[in-house]
């Protein structure tokens, strides 16, 4: 019997989450994506679909650029993920801050990663800041930050 | 299909004075949205799905930089030579909740010239239904896409001072 296959669209947590324990120079588990043009086509999309250079060939080459290209934003979804997975309800009182770097185009591998820098306990709360970015399949980073929670 | 129109704005942005204020907007976030934005992100947490530990469904705490975005073109006219999306910064103060209703204020709070481009920075509060605040934004734009001469930097924005 051949084996079952996982649901690809199950939710994974990360295995390791912010933590009191967590220590300086922890490295979050990373969470890769495949960019498409369908899920840019879907992301924030209105139907009528309405055309722009995030979705449409002719409109992005009318704007100078080869392909559409990705949102920013779909982008730093990315990073909100990695925080929410991480800090949990901690990513209340966190703060995320990025510089975009580079364009994100269809069919681009994009791995989001961080690794914790500070951590600071006042009272009951710890709050771990951490570096965060973006890197393409070529590990060009495309966004790049810092993020902060709290572990209570 | 319609192309879309970003500039349906109507203010001038380059001749902005700091403290000017963008024209609000007011939504609704839906389960549709949440679900729609899950699918696009690869991101099925059942936060947005099915329940969270906040009494309801959540969105995403990155999902309304795309609306800042949008409701910047829908209030100033997109400059000649168009601009970049250079910098984004959240406070997350509290969960976005399906179904609330949102408000979203901003307005222009900096201005500098830089290696050959107009840097503009933006502030934005969401505040819900229930008055409660629920995340800060900051945005940072550049314009023109491509930089111009360092000579050339528009009137009305101030330079850089530089160092030395």
């Amino acid at each position: 019997m051949s084996p079952r296959l996982v649901d690809p669209t199950a939710f994974r947590p990360m295995k390791v989450t912010a933590g009191k324990d967590i220590e300086i120079g922890f490295e979050l588990e990373s969470i890769t994506k495949k960019v498409t043009l369908d899920k840019m086509r879907l992301y924030r999309s209105q139907w009528p679909r309405i055309r722009n250079w995030h979705n449409d060939y002719e409109v992005a080459h009318n704007w100078g650029v080869d392909q559409p290209m990705a949102f920013a934003s779909q982008i730093m979804e990315y990073l909100g993920e990695l925080l929410i997975k991480f800090f949990g309800e901690g990513y209340l009182g966190g703060s995320l801050s990025v510089s975009i770097l580079r364009s994100v185009w269809p069919e681009d591998e994009i791995v989001t990663k961080g690794i914790v820098r500070e951590k600071i306990t006042d009272g009951r709360d710890t709050r771990l800041t951490l570096d965060v970015w973006c890197e393409n399949q070529q590990a060009e980073k495309v966004l790049v930050g810092q993020a902060s929670g709290l572990v209570k | 299909m319609e192309e879309q129109r970003r500039q349906t704005g109507t203010h001038e942005l380059l001749n902005a004075e700091i403290g000017h204020e963008i024209a609000p907007v007011e939504m609704v976030i839906t389960a549709e949205m949440a679900e729609r934005h899950a699918w696009a992100n690869d991101d099925y947490n059942p936060w947005y799905l099915e329940d969270s530990p906040f009494g309801r469904r959540i969105v995403s705490p990155t999902f309304l930089s795309y609306d800042t975005d949008i409701m910047l073109w829908n209030h100033f006219v997109l400059p000649e030579g168009y601009g970049v999306w250079a910098k984004q910064e959240f406070q997350f103060i509290h969960p976005l909740r399906v179904g609330k209703k949102i408000r979203i204020t901003g307005r222009l709070i900096d201005k500098v010239s830089k290696r050959g481009r107009d840097h503009l920075s933006f502030e934005f509060l969401v505040v819900d239904e229930d008055g409660l605040e629920i995340v800060r934004m900051k945005m940072g734009q550049a314009f023109p896409l491509v930089a111009r001469s360092e000579k050339t930097s528009h009137e009305g924005v101030q330079d850089e001072p530089k160092a030395g």
